[in-house]
Order: structure tokens, then C-alpha cells, then sequence
């Protein structure tokens, strides 16, 4: 087997697509295709399968959505823009604007922000868009108050700048105090554990080397057709925190895999159904894509200790943590997950679905992403350092 | 298996001063909990979880309105709204008393035996799908 990352020494994407429009292919989801290997072996269950789909729906707050509302009469330059109250970003051209899903509505808070939007826009509900400006010559109009719907835009495209993490680390709280997190409510002195991620259903777990993750990548996103169009920010593929950077048309997703969710006390997001199928091109690949539950380890940190660098109270496997119980020292911890297993496992099977019924064909991509990548953390300088280099 | 059941329990202000709830404990020795107390000089409130059914229940229930104690059985304490829930598991490692939890398909199922109305998973819900009844 060729060592180069991404070699199709077991079959090419024209086979496997051929395979898919003839109605041959073989495609299973990542929890069908471990079965499938337990029963007959890797290396069979590679020769057999050509197509493993995965799936993940969670909390992504790096995601948000490029709008474009149309021009009014008079036209308006947007300054600042607001979406139910929700402030969007206005630094581009005239009617453009992003909507991010962590920010929050003025009049409501934590109870409404851009992930709900995007929920409220992909349902089909009617938005509350106010803008002002300071008026140009060519765009003379000062303020603007209107509604529109997701049919009215002329585009809605959803881009994520970091979407899927490959694992997360899983979240418990040593102090004597309620902590509330992006990882939801920690009880006091260790009362619980939190995660996220789908483990053995893991879209970037399951091409743990990214061969065929990649630039043009054509995946599940929010119930529509999206694609991976890079890296996502803090890649860290080394440790298995890998992460893309997704785009997708928000006019063909659905409400079932998009919606708007608040963490008590700490603030909005949007929780994403993302899939991603993974040829199975290679043996590593397929090795990849058999790995359990019981394979895929993560650390439980202490978010009681606010700091950057959380101490890790145990490293544990995603086994032990969809178990629901816990062991950390003498103590047995109830844990749960924040991601929907779910609909994790409808995406995948959708997927599967979508690709059986040659309605998603899959493409190599135009450029593997990379398989290594600092993790720079912000240096805080005092102001005579600063003056000291310059 | 006996269910608990809930009671809300409404003390008007007159009585408010005599010790209803202990009087009748002691008499019926019924292994009550309270979940809930709003008590002050005007009226009380108090929710408590019962582990009695049938006539048991309804004995207990004629034994606090001869005392003049309105009451009210709650059947359920918090309600999943099923359209809003994804499953996504936030509420149940944080419930004190193990009132969620999955069924195979990694449904939510709430237990509403168990429940004691702390409202920890109403806050902790990120879709806010889970309300008092």
C-alpha cells in the first residue's frame, strides 16, 4: 500500500461514483460498517464497502450565515444592521451582511441570538431587518425598517468558519459552586460530566488522517448539500482536533438540523447536523473508519479552574462517557452528552440514504488539508514590550 | 410498584401558624418529601411527593382538606416539549435525582416518578424545551 496520504490503492472516486449511478455501490454508516468488520474482518470489509458515511449534530459557535437583503428605494449603505435585535456584521458591501450565530439579541440576550435567526430564516419565518446609516451621495437613505424571509434574499449562504471538531474534550467542576459553561450546567464538587461529539460517528474521527477530507469535500450540511472549503480555525489535526470550514446554500437545509440554542448563562449557538461520506480509498482509511467507541479517547478537564490550561482529571473514552457513568477516583459520575447522538445517527443514515438512492455523488477533493498545525495561544503584552519592539 | 404522585398543597392564611403537614405525617405515617415550600404570613404553599396510590392516596388527600387545606395533584412536574427537543442529552447528567435519561435509540425519556421540580434541566436545556407543568 502506497504510504502517500490519500493514494487510491483501493479504488478511485470514478469507481466509486460509477459504482453509485449504477446502483452498486456499497455504502453503510460508520456504526454499520464496525459491525461489518467485527464480523468479516478489515480487510474484507474494506474490499466490500466503498462508502462510510458519518454524521454530528452539536453546538458550533463558529457558525454564521452571508446574507444578501436586495436594494431598497433609495438604496442604503447598512452602517449597522440588526435581525430581530440581533446585531449582524456590517463591514462588507452596502446590503451584504453576516450573521453570527453566538451573537445576541439587544432586547432579549441570552434567550435569542444569530442562531436563531438562522433557525427562525431556514422555517421560513418572517425577520425584523433594521439598518441605519450615515447616508452617501449614492446611497442617500438613512434607515431602513423592513421584514424578509428567506425567500426574499437573493442570497443565504451558511459559512462556518469552524465547524466538527474530530473529539472534544469532556467537561466536569471540582469546585464547591454551580458553574454554568459551554458545556452546560457542571454541578458542584465533580456531580457530573458533560461532552460533545459523536465519537464512532465522528465525521472527522473517522478519516483520522484526513486522506479524503479536503478542499471541495461535498457533505451533509444542515439538511442541504454543503462542502468543506478549508481547514476550519484552531485545526489541530496532530491531536485529533481537526476542524473545517464549511459552506452550504441555507436555502436547500432544514430546520431539523439547524437550530438556535442557548447555554444558560453563558450565551447563543447554533447546533449543525453535519455529515461527511469518506471513500473508503485506502486500508488506513477503512482502518480509520472501524474505530469504536471504545478507541476514541479524550480528557476530562476541570472547568472550575478558569484558566486556559484546564488540569485533566482522567482521560477516558467515549465508551465510558455514552455509558452514562463515570469513574473518577472512588466516585461513580453520572455523564451525558450536549450533541445529539440522535440525529447524529440520522445524518449518517441520510447520508447513506442520499448516496444509495445516487442522489450525492462524492469528489476527491482539490487539496488535502493539513496534517500538522500550531495551536498559538494570545500572548498578553504590557504596553512597554510593545513599545520596546517597535 | 407504587408511583409517587405530587400534591400541591394550599394553606390559606388561618393556618398558616398550626402544623398541618406534621400533625398529619405522624398520624398517617406517610413518608412524604417535600419538593417545594413558599410559606409567609398571608398563605403557604408547599409541593410534596407522596409514595401512595389508590385509596391510600385518596385517604390522604380527604385527610388534608378536612383540615382545610386545598389540594391540588400535580400528575406531572416538567414537561419535554417533544417538537423543541433534540435529544442532545444536556439535562440529564446534571438532574440530581436521575429523573432523565435515554431509552436504546438515545431518545429522551423523562421519569416523572423520579422528578422532584428542582429545575435544574429547565435551565440547563439549551433548547429551552423543558418547562414546569
Amino acid at each position: 500500500m502506497s504510504d502517500v496520504r490519500g493514494s487510491e490503492t483501493l479504488r478511485k472516486y470514478e469507481e466509486i461514483n460509477d459504482r453509485i449511478r449504477r446502483g452498486e455501490a456499497t455504502v453503510m454508516t460508520a456504526d454499520e460498517f464496525i459491525n461489518a468488520v467485527e464480523s468479516s474482518g478489515l480487510q474484507r470489509a474494506a474490499e466490500e464497502v466503498d462508502v462510510v458515511t458519518t454524521g454530528t449534530f452539536g453546538a458550533m459557535c463558529s457558525s454564521g450565515a452571508f446574507l444578501n437583503f436586495g436594494h431598497s428605494d433609495p438604496p442604503i449603505k447598512m452602517w449597522h444592521c440588526w435581525l430581530n435585535d440581533v446585531p449582524a456584521y456590517r463591514g462588507i458591501a452596502a446590503v451584504d451582511a453576516y450573521i453570527g450565530a453566538s451573537a445576541m439579541s439587544e432586547t432579549k440576550g441570552f434567550e435569542y441570538g444569530g442562531g436563531h435567526v438562522i433557525e427562525d430564516l431556514v422555517s421560513g419565518r418572517e425577520i425584523k431587518l433594521r439598518a441605519d446609516a450615515y447616508g452617501t451621495d449614492c446611497y442617500p437613505r438613512r434607515y431602513i425598517e423592513t421584514t424578509i424571509t428567506l425567500e426574499d434574499l437573493n442570497q443565504a449562504i451558511l459559512l462556518n468558519p469552524r465547524n466538527a471538531y474530530q473529539h472534544y474534550n469532556a467537561a466536569t467542576n471540582s469546585t464547591s459552586r454551580t458553574i454554568h459553561t459551554y458545556m452546560g450546567t457542571l454541578l458542584p464538587n465533580y456531580g457530573n460530566v458533560t461532552f460533545s461529539g459523536s465519537g464512532q460517528l465522528s465525521p472527522l474521527y473517522k478519516d483520522r488522517n484526513f486522506e479524503t477530507i479536503g478542499i471541495g469535500t461535498r457533505i451533509f450540511l444542515g439538511g442541504g448539500v454543503g462542502y468543506v472549503i478549508g481547514e476550519g480555525t484552531q485545526h489541530l489535526p496532530q491531536k485529533q482536533f481537526g476542524t473545517l470550514m464549511v459552506k452550504g446554500d441555507l436555502k436547500q437545509m432544514s430546520r431539523r438540523y439547524l437550530k438556535g440554542a442557548t447555554f444558560n448563562k453563558y450565551g447563543t449557538t447554533l447546533y449543525v447536523g453535519l455529515g461527511v461520506p469518506l471513500p473508503i480509498i485506502n486500508e488506513r482509511v477503512a482502518g480509520s473508519a472501524a474505530l469504536r467507541d471504545s478507541e476514541i479517547l479524550t480528557d476530562i478537564l476541570d472547568y472550575g479552574i478558569p484558566s486556559r490550561d484546564r488540569p485533566s482529571v482522567k482521560r477516558t473514552s467515549y465508551e465510558e462517557l455514552k455509558s452514562g457513568k463515570v469513574v473518577i477516583g472512588d466516585s461513580v459520575i453520572n455523564s451525558s452528552s450536549l450533541s445529539s447522538f440522535k440525529i447524529a445517527k440520522e445524518v449518517a443514515e441520510d447520508l447513506r440514504d442520499k448516496i444509495l438512492e445516487k442522489r450525492f455523488l462524492l469528489n476527491r477533493p482539490a487539496e488535502l488539508l493539513p496534517a500538522e498545525r500550531e495551536f498559538k495561544p494570545l500572548l498578553v503584552k504590557t504596553p512597554a514590550k510593545m513599545n520596546a519592539r517597535s | 410498584m407504587i408511583h409517587t404522585m405530587n400534591l400541591r398543597l394550599v394553606y390559606r392564611p388561618e393556618h398558616v401558624k398550626k402544623p398541618i403537614l406534621a400533625e398529619i405525617v405522624l398520624r398517617k405515617k406517610v413518608r412524604l418529601n417535600i419538593l417545594d415550600a413558599k410559606v409567609n404570613s398571608q398563605k403557604g404553599e408547599l409541593i410534596i411527593s407522596v409514595p401512595l396510590d389508590g385509596e391510600q392516596l385518596k385517604d390522604l388527600i380527604k385527610t388534608f382538606e378536612a383540615e382545610g387545606v386545598t389540594v391540588e395533584p400535580l400528575p406531572r412536574i416538567v414537561e419535554i416539549d417533544r417538537e423543541k427537543c433534540t435529544s442532545c442529552g444536556a439535562c440529564i447528567s446534571p438532574c440530581p435525582v436521575s429523573a432523565l435519561a435515554f431509552d436504546p435509540s438515545y431518545t429522551l425519556l423523562l421519569d416523572e416518578n423520579r422528578c422532584v421540580g428542582c429545575r435544574v434541566c429547565v435551565d440547563a436545556c439549551p433548547f429551552r424545551a423543558i418547562k414546569m407543568a
